[in-house]
């Protein structure tokens, strides 16, 4: 008998610790304990800590006043960018060669981000991540909602490999430097986070912001009036960490499974599902977000989640 | 009587550990090479990039 099938021969279940978390109240924590150098909301000044050697797991712009961690993907870049306009010749020795494709190689955060792909898939996602929390916020505005085509899904690896990789490596600018353009020209976590805040309360750079900020302020708006109508559009469709992490969803300790036999579809499951998904076929896939709304919903309990 | 026949376990099985593992090596890799102080570097600094100046 295949695993899947085992999986699915599983009774009614008792809930699991993690499953009876209320979702929201972490949530809260975690936007609260991944920003809580409050002094920065006051002084305008960013957090300069040691704590600022690590990343978090989530898409949280280490520019907001608030943060007390490095943001994986704003860091990434950098590292990506150092390596804009290394040359390699045929004659370079292998060592050196290897010396210079690592130095560009974000591996620390490779590295980091797969343990926490391996051990929990993409549930930071839906645990931990301050803008994943404020889009759910968002949707709770009482107008219409609409279903997502699903081919939008594809876009966020575009946005990954694009935005987070190939441009910071080739778009060298007459200076011959690069520099993190999701940052740049998509991120609307930076901007709600770092692009409103830190001008506010920092005069010398309201003076600065000019058609960039514009533009950032006009995809954040878009992002938001998006988020209204879908369910989290931007890890969806647009976030490049979501896109990294999705695939170790099938790759991690941590995974749910269902009795499909006992379903009788009754659909409180995708109702529930913050990701928008079709649960009974697309459980623990790469969209999922291991938030486990649907096992408390199910009105059988035939959602549940294992570990190892 | 023939003896019973091992049952492998499928790949899928190994990859949590797998992943785990090569996630463990990158880890520290990157912090042999430093990566931490670059991250730290940039981290500190007001990203005028997010904040739509750069």
């Amino acid at each position: 008998m295949s695993e899947i099938n085992k999986n699915e021969e599983f009774g009614r279940g008792t809930p699991s610790f993690i499953e009876r978390l209320p979702r929201g109240v972490v949530q809260i924590a975690s936007a609260i304990l991944t920003n809580g150098y409050l002094k920065g909301f006051v002084t305008g000044r960013i957090f300069q800590g040691n704590l600022k050697h690590v990343c978090i797991p989530t898409l949280n712009c280490y520019s907001c006043p608030g943060a007390l961690f490095a943001c994986p993907i704003g860091a990434a870049q950098v590292i990506i960018a150092s390596g804009a306009g290394l040359e390699f010749t045929g004659g370079q020795p292998i060592a050196e060669v290897i010396r210079n494709v690592l130095s560009c190689t974000p591996v620390f955060i490779i590295g980091f981000l797969s343990i926490v792909g391996a051990l929990v898939g993409r549930a930071t996602c839906g645990w931990a991540c301050p803008f994943g929390w404020f889009q759910e916020l968002v949707y709770k505005i009482p107008i219409p909602k609409f279903k997502a085509p699903k081919f939008l899904r594809w876009c966020k690896y575009i946005v990954l490999v694009v935005m987070v990789v190939l441009l910071p490596l080739f778009w060298v600018d007459k200076f011959g430097s690069s520099g993190p353009y999701f940052c740049k020209l998509i991120c609307p976590a930076g901007t709600l986070e770092g692009g409103i805040p830190l001008p506010l309360l920092n005069p010398d750079l309201r003076d600065q912001l000019k058609t960039l900020f514009r533009f950032k302020l006009t995809v954040l708006g878009l992002f938001i009036v998006l988020m209204a109508f879908f369910r989290r559009p931007f890890c969806s469709w647009a976030c490049p960490l979501g896109a990294f992490l999705a695939p170790m969803n099938r790759a991690s300790f941590m995974r749910l499974t269902m009795n499909r036999r006992e379903c009788v579809n009754c659909g409180a499951c995708n109702r529930a599902c913050p990701a928008d998904l079709d649960v009974v076929k697309e459980l623990d896939g790469a969209e999922c977000i291991r938030c486990f709304e649907c096992s408390k919903v199910c009105p059988k309990q035939l959602i549940r989640s294992s570990f190892g | 009587m023939l003896p019973e026949k091992p049952v492998m376990k499928p790949l899928s099985n190994f990859l949590p550990g797998l992943l785990l593992s090569a996630g463990v090596v990158a880890l520290l890799v990157g912090l042999y090479l430093g990566e931490p102080e670059k991250i730290f570097d940039k981290a500190v600094m007001v990203c005028l990039e997010c904040i739509g100046i750069g």
